[in-house]
């Protein structure tokens, strides 16, 4: 079998933010509907066929709403089905993957962990991250480094922060190890276990950042500085994320930047 | 006197498929185009009596619906809440104001599926297999939501049959020509099978087992669709497996899960939810010198279904139409003013009759315009 399968990065929201070689790969596929067989989640759909008109993405969403199917257990699935269809039945496989398929995205872990397994090989197609949309609000000089990890880690699992160095706790919206997202009105009860963890570290004024998107059509980067004891008083919306400066580090990383310019 | 024999089609939802035309273009033999006559005699053909059609054209049809179903319907609905049976109500209340709409659709949807197959005159068909089954109160065909008549319906449907000579003829190994077969005491002959496209039927419980050669062939169209023998279980494994074959069955997966093995035939069968729309409004304001007329009938029942189904029984309104439009539930007010509009009196001049409050009854009467159920005169 002659098959193969490919992962595509698609950015984080807007067509602009595709790579030029996400959009090759989606259009060669677009045309050449028999050679190639795509798969993604709705929203992938939708931003894939805006570049590659006629593109037919076959719907993954059914995994997330499985009766007794967590979300380990789906990605295990899913790599295991996108595999065998590649590997195995010798198709052209395209996995589309909003954002950057290296960050945060737990299947795609599972499928070049079993790629890897069967000695089979994946192409990468690497998208933009979401990180880079969120430090647009911010000023990190990368003097001190940057500590990158899932808000539900520091909250729940007992991650401890170093606060010499600046973080970035995403995902505020999460619920579940697993990476369900809850709805902007349940968003407190995280960020008051936030607030609780950070306060061992840091003092009850230290300010902190609310960075979020505003959301279809424009996705622009939005943000909310705020003392950190105040920091669950309001709700943020699902896909929010945390800039935690560093005690004593530069003042400039402290700060809100402003709007930027979209062409 | 002895009858033809006859062969019986197992009750279910297939179109007719018509035997092909001989060949009668080609090899005439011209040195014989005078000769003599063959010898023929005469032989019995058989009659083959179709249930599936017969059924069909006794009970999908607007008179069915709009008569003995939706009375069968009422009564169960009663029964069934009385016994504290508040799914089986919703369903059947749900059922019950939906015999309005398939009593205008569904005469049309038999005549069309009879000639061929036609995804919308599936759709129909679908919602009125189900209306008719719970109306009715009968099991499915093996392979689908299609009504399976009780055994005194069939014998009722065939008459006296003779096991010496009239057989059930089988076309699919999941058409019910065995169960048919035992019922009235004949025996099985193979027929002409159903031209379907190509798909599979298998045990339910061999589903996780069969997952990668299934999928496999759906996604390289060798399958068009797989049926099951009964219901996946309610296990992970099953349910992500079933999540293989709909992400590469598509349509003709999604349509034999709602239509069962007729959804081969029409794969892009839209759901009932898209056969039907709004039922078309007038703009402007109403006064007390308007004069409407209903445009639909309305009944107040015990609740809309999903309401009924959370444990809420109250008496609430239906506009119910006679069209392709689905019912309306409005407050039982709307009801009694609906009923009340005989295009003629004025909305003042009803006001006044009903003794209701000043106002009141053109503020009703505004909105049952705006959902189509009153017209102006």
């Amino acid at each position: 079998m002659s098959g193969s399968l490919t992962i595509v990065g698609l950015g984080p929201a807007r067509p602009d933010n595709l790579t030029w070689e996400a959009v090759k790969a989606l259009q060669a596929a677009a045309a050449d509907p028999h050679g190639w067989r795509a798969y993604g989640l709705a929203h992938a759909r939708d931003l894939a066929t805006e570049v590659a008109p006629g593109l037919h993405v076959r719907s993954l969403d059914y995994l997330y709403s499985l009766p007794g199917v967590d979300r380990p257990v789906a990605y295990a699935d899913l790599a295991e089905m996108l595999t065998r269809r590649a590997f195995s039945d010798g198709h052209h496989v395209l996995y589309l993957v909003a954002g950057s398929p290296l960050f945060y995205n737990d299947a795609v872990l599972a499928i070049r962990r079993r790629c890897a397994a069967l000695k089979a090989p994946v192409r990468l197609v690497h998208g933009m991250s979401f990180v880079d949309l969120v430090l647009d609000r911010v000023y990190w000089t990368g003097h001190g480094g940057l500590q990158l990890w899932s808000a539900w880690n520091v909250a729940h699992d007992g991650v401890d922060l170093d606060p010499r160095a600046p973080a970035l706790l995403v995902q505020l919206g999460e619920f579940g190890r697993a990476g369900d997202a809850l709805d902007e009105d349940r968003s407190p009860q995280m960020l008051g276990r936030l607030r609780d963890r950070l306060t061992t570290v840091y003092p009850p004024d230290h300010p902190v950042i609310v960075l979020f998107s505003s959301g279809p059509p424009d996705y622009s980067s939005d943000g909310r500085r705020l003392p950190l004891s105040q920091l669950a008083e309001v709700p943020v919306p699902v896909y929010s994320n945390l800039w935690v400066p560093a005690i004593d580090g530069p003042a400039l990383e402290a700060d809100l930047a402003p709007a930027g310019v979209r062409a | 006197m002895s009858r033809r024999p006859r062969h019986f089609l197992p009750p279910g939802p297939f179109p007719p498929q018509d035997p092909p035309e001989p060949d009668t273009e080609c090899d005439v033999d011209v040195g014989n185009f005078d000769g003599p006559e063959p010898e023929t005699e005469m032989v019995a053909l058989a009659e083959e009596v179709d249930l599936g059609a017969v059924f069909r054209d006794r009970l999908f049809t607007g008179h069915h619906l709009d008569g003995p179903a939706r009375r069968a319907l009422q009564s169960r609905l009663g029964q069934a809440l009385n016994a504290g049976q508040l799914e089986l109500g919703a369903d059947l209340l749900s059922a019950w104001a939906d015999t309005w709409s398939l009593s205008a659709m569904v005469d049309d949807a038999n005549d069309a599926w009879s000639e061929a197959p036609d995804g919308p005159a599936l759709g129909v068909l679908v919602r009125a297999a189900e209306v008719v089954r719970l109306a009715l109160g009968w099991e499915t065909t093996p392979d689908g939501p299609w009504p399976w008549p009780d055994e005194a319906s069939i014998r009722q449907a065939v008459g006296a049959v003779d096991p010496s000579q009239d057989v059930v003829i089988k076309r699919h190994p999941a058409d019910g020509a065995e169960r048919l077969a035992g019922v009235l005491g004949l025996s099985v002959v193979e027929g002409t099978p159903l031209e379907l496209p190509a798909h599979r039927v298998i045990d339910p419980a061999l589903l996780p087992s069969l997952r990668a050669e299934l999928g496999a062939a759906l996604a390289d169209g060798s399958l068009a669709a797989v049926a099951f023998t009964g219901t996946p279980d309610a296990t992970p494994a099953a349910a992500l497996a079933l999540g293989e074959l709909y992400l590469e069955g598509g349509r003709a997966q999604e349509a034999v899960a709602s239509c069962g093995l007729a959804g081969l035939l029409a794969p892009e069968v839209p759901g009932w939810s898209t056969l039907r729309s709004a039922a078309p409004s007038e703009d402007g304001a109403v006064d007390a010198n308007t004069v409407l007329d209903a445009a639909c009938e309305g009944a107040l029942v015990p609740g809309p279904p999903g309401r009924i189904r959370r444990g809420q029984v109250d008496t609430v309104g239906a506009l119910l139409w006679v069209g392709p439009h689905p019912p309306v539930w409005v407050a039982p007010v709307a009801v009694h003013v609906l009923r009340a509009l005989d295009g003629q009196r004025s909305l003042g001049v009803l006001e006044a009759a009903m003794q209701a409050p000043p106002g009141a009854l053109v503020e009703v009467a505004q909105e049952l315009v705006r959902v189509g159920a009153a017209l102006r005169v």
